[in-house]
């Protein structure tokens, strides 16, 4: 019966696909774009189901199980206030967008600064950080299929197979297609969490009896001060991380490009402040909950507690039709990731250095070859399967969080100075990785997490060598104009 | 974006994490509703209200940036 429901879902997946694909036309734009024309609840969905992976349906559990519910307020708090900065953001880029037909992140930088080497560096960490959390969907895609199939399905023949199917409904849907599947998972893993949570709250013996139970027996799950965790520099640390590394992935970048108009933009972005606070509590719950059956879960087990708990409490199949909602999060998240990066390398590799000339037929050609190759990359690290992968993942997202000055001051910053990003962008970086990789003393950042020091450093350091280089070269520019 | 738009963002941002901060940090703890810890509840006002205020950011101060284009 498992079977079943995973081939049924896999099968609406390929037919959605395939008959969207084919009334968006061959152009880049389609291809990459969706034509831009979506409306709010598209845009809405897509931009959900894109921030929300496998790690929302699994992952929150396992971390909630280890650190409470004042998880959900850290998580909810970062990732709603992360409406803001994609208004920031999206705003300009949609307006930048929309005049000048930028399609990637990349060429708005090229285009709004007029310098290649930002644009270069820019792309280089943009796309870098991305294909670790690639390999991380990878992973959660291979643990689900073989959770989902009682371990009929190995891990490796897992990853292969799903990132095998992902390839081939991206290459016959492209943009387009994922759009339309993004609004099918986006409902599909939100209703089941529900249904998940709904189902084994009654069948554990009810909420409340279950939560007052917990805190006589386990009281620091409720107190977000017990285990030191949460002091008020790491506090401020992850909302900055979730705040500024959201708007700067690639894969949620473009879609600010993608609405019909700047109001439809708007009210996506106001809707979905709405939904950490209201669901974010649905899967932390289930994990805190987790300790009722399974009191001393290990590191590395305690992403399976929401599987453990349905296989207590429910029928096989019951089991089998929630896990396929997280494979639809991890399915939405990967086949934007892939699109984003292969539409960076096609417009600003391929198109800009190797063949500038090439028409819209040629690009998406390209784009096909090289999403089939980014893919192979991400499957090679998921079967290596690094055992510091979710420090790289930490480090990827600091490492992307970085990248929002740098947007800012290009969109904000009256003829900002190129040179003063790009110092600004590397110097920070590397204080990102001296910070995570050398372990200074703790003292050295006050207990904050990495990304934070780097931060204000990276805009303190913009900002200053604008001012130097900025005032330089336009006073350049003058002197030649008067001469 | 406009002065008074930036300054509006930070101010209710810098409102919105203090009080978040101060919920989440030093709320009680208590079983409340449902048996979550009570700091929850005003956690999820604070955040509705931070919708509203988003809304109200988007609706009103744009405005000054249509009237500009």
């Amino acid at each position: 019966m498992a079977y079943i429901i995973l081939l049924s879902y896999l099968s609406l997946t390929l037919f959605l696909g395939y008959r969207y694909a084919r009334q968006g036309g061959g152009t880049a734009e389609s291809f990459f774009l969706s034509n831009r024309n979506l409306r709010t609840a598209a845009l809405f969905f897509t931009l959900i189901a894109t921030n929300f992976s496998a790690f929302f349906f699994l992952g929150f559990a396992g971390k909630a199980y280890e650190l409470g519910y004042g998880y959900y307020a850290m998580m909810s708090f970062g990732t709603s206030f992360a409406g803001l900065t994609f208004y920031v953001v999206g705003n300009k880029a949609w307006h930048l967008g929309r005049k000048k037909g930028y399609i990637t992140p990349v060429e708005m930088m090229r285009g709004e600064t007029g310098s290649d080497t930002l644009a270069i560096v820019f792309m280089i960490f943009m796309c870098a950080f991305m294909i670790p959390f690639l390999a991380v969907q990878a992973i959660g895609g291979g643990l689900i299929l073989e959770t989902i199939t009682n371990g009929q399905i190995s891990y490796g023949w897992g990853i292969l197979f799903m990132t095998a199917f992902i390839v081939v409904y991206v290459l016959i849907g492209g943009m387009r297609g994922i759009v339309v599947m993004d609004i099918k998972n986006g409902i599909i893993m939100l209703s089941l969490m529900l249904v998940a949570f709904f189902v084994l709250t009654q069948t554990m013996g009810g909420l409340s009896a279950l939560n007052e139970r917990l805190f006589i027996e386990q009281p620091e799950l409720f107190d977000a001060r017990a285990d030191g965790f949460y002091t008020p520099m790491r506090w401020l640390s992850f909302l900055l991380l979730w705040t500024c590394c959201l708007p700067a992935f690639p894969q949620i970048f473009m879609r600010f490009l993608m609405g019909r108009d700047i109001k439809t933009f708007k009210k996506s972005t106001v809707i979905y402040t709405l939904i950490p606070p209201l669901l974010f509590i649905v899967p932390v719950t289930i994990g805190v909950l987790g300790h009722i059956d399974f009191p001393d879960l290990g590191e590395k087990e305690v992403d399976r507690v929401l599987p453990m708990l349905l296989s207590n409490y429910t029928p096989g199949v019951f089991s089998a039709l929630i896990l396929t909602g997280a494979l639809a999060a991890f399915m939405s998240t990967v086949d934007s990731i892939l699109i984003a990066i292969t539409s960076i390398g096609t417009r600003d590799v391929y198109l800009r250095y190797i063949r500038p000339g090439a028409d819209s037929l040629q690009q998406v050609r390209v784009a096909r070859i090289l999403l089939v190759f980014l893919a192979l990359i991400g499957l090679v690290l998921a079967w290596i399967r690094p055992a510091s992968i979710f420090t790289i993942v930490t480090v990827t997202f600091s490492g992307s969080a970085l990248l929002l000055p740098v947007i800012v001051a290009v969109f904000y910053i009256p003829r900002v100075s190129p040179l003063a990003c790009t110092l600004a962008l590397v110097s920070g970086e590397a204080l990102l990785f001296y910070f995570t990789f050398a372990a200074p003393p703790p003292s050295w950042m006050g207990g904050a997490l990495p990304v934070l020091p780097a931060f204000i450093w990276t805009s303190g350091s913009l900002v200053l060598l604008h001012l130097i280089f900025g005032t330089r070269i336009r006073g350049t520019q003058v002197d030649k104009k008067k001469g | 974006m406009s002065g008074r738009a930036w300054i509006w963002l930070i101010i209710f941002t810098v409102f919105a994490a203090l009080a978040t901060a101060y919920l989440m940090l030093w709320a009680s703890s208590e079983p409340g509703w449902w048996g979550f810890p009570s700091w929850i509840f005003p956690f999820v006002g604070i955040h509705l209200g931070f919708s509203g205020a988003v809304w109200a950011f988007t609706r009103w101060f744009w405005k000054e940036e249509k009237g500009e284009e």
